[in-house]
């Protein structure tokens, strides 16, 4: 019965509003995680830097 | 998605891997860093997942073939462990994903991958329901291995074929 069911969702056709809709949920992910991951990068730098500029770096050298 | 084994990948990538929970990482020689992620897609067929690659700082390192090797040993273990389907969207960003998709393409078509998998790419555009002109470069990997690959590439042609004219 599953694989009745299975055939039959892939059978069905996606409207072109679906497709298009699709393709905005996908650009919209991956514009957000893009901006997540530059967002992570800076926050890295900060803390290397802040690192860098403590007294416990200097002693950890 | 079955978690990558950075090990394998590290095997024959030229930069070393390392992941941070499912971010896969690397640094070039050239000190910039890049991150891939695969993100599971909604579409209601098939287990199929989009493929996010990204250095966050946008710098550019021409005729460094170490990045593409070693982005192709991050999806060939991808495979391995998830012998599904995977999607690449063009980052739009600068209007540059023309440039991106031909890119990522010869990437691909540059290496033996072609023998494993099914790679169509194809430019997708047409105006949403808004009003909005939407352009974007698509890809689809599948492994050959795949079941129901006919079933697969046949769909994909046929919803994207209605976007490569401009259609109200």
């Amino acid at each position: 019965m599953k694989d009745m069911e299975a055939l039959g969702a892939t059978q069905k056709k996606r409207t072109r509003e679906e497709i298009i809709a699709w393709f905005d949920r996908a650009r919209q992910r991956k514009m957000a995680w893009e901006k997540r991951m530059q967002k992570k990068l800076e926050e890295e730098a900060l803390l290397r830097k802040q690192a860098e500029e403590s007294h416990y770096y200097d002693i950890a050298l | 998605m079955k978690a990558l084994n950075v090990a394998q990948i590290n095997i024959n990538a030229p930069y070393k891997v390392w992941n941070e929970g499912k971010l896969y990482r690397f640094e070039t020689d050239f000190g910039i860093g890049y991150i891939v992620d695969f993100e599971q897609d909604d579409n209601p067929f098939y287990t199929s997942y989009w493929f996010n690659l990204t250095n966050p700082k946008h710098t550019k390192s021409p005729g460094d073939v170490k990045i593409a090797k070693t982005v192709i040993c991050i999806i060939e273990e991808f495979f391995q462990k998830n012998p599904d389907i995977l999607l690449y969207m063009c980052s739009s960003e600068n209007d540059k994903q023309a440039q991106r998709a031909r890119l990522f393409l010869r990437w691909f078509y540059g290496a033996e991958q072609q023998q494993k998998y099914v790679i169509i790419a194809t430019e997708v555009k047409g105006d949403t329901k808004e009003g909005k002109r939407m352009a974007d470069y698509i890809a689809m990997i599948v492994p050959r291995s795949h079941p129901q690959l006919d079933e697969i590439v046949s769909k994909f042609n046929e919803e994207v074929s209605m976007f490569q004219e401009l259609k109200p």
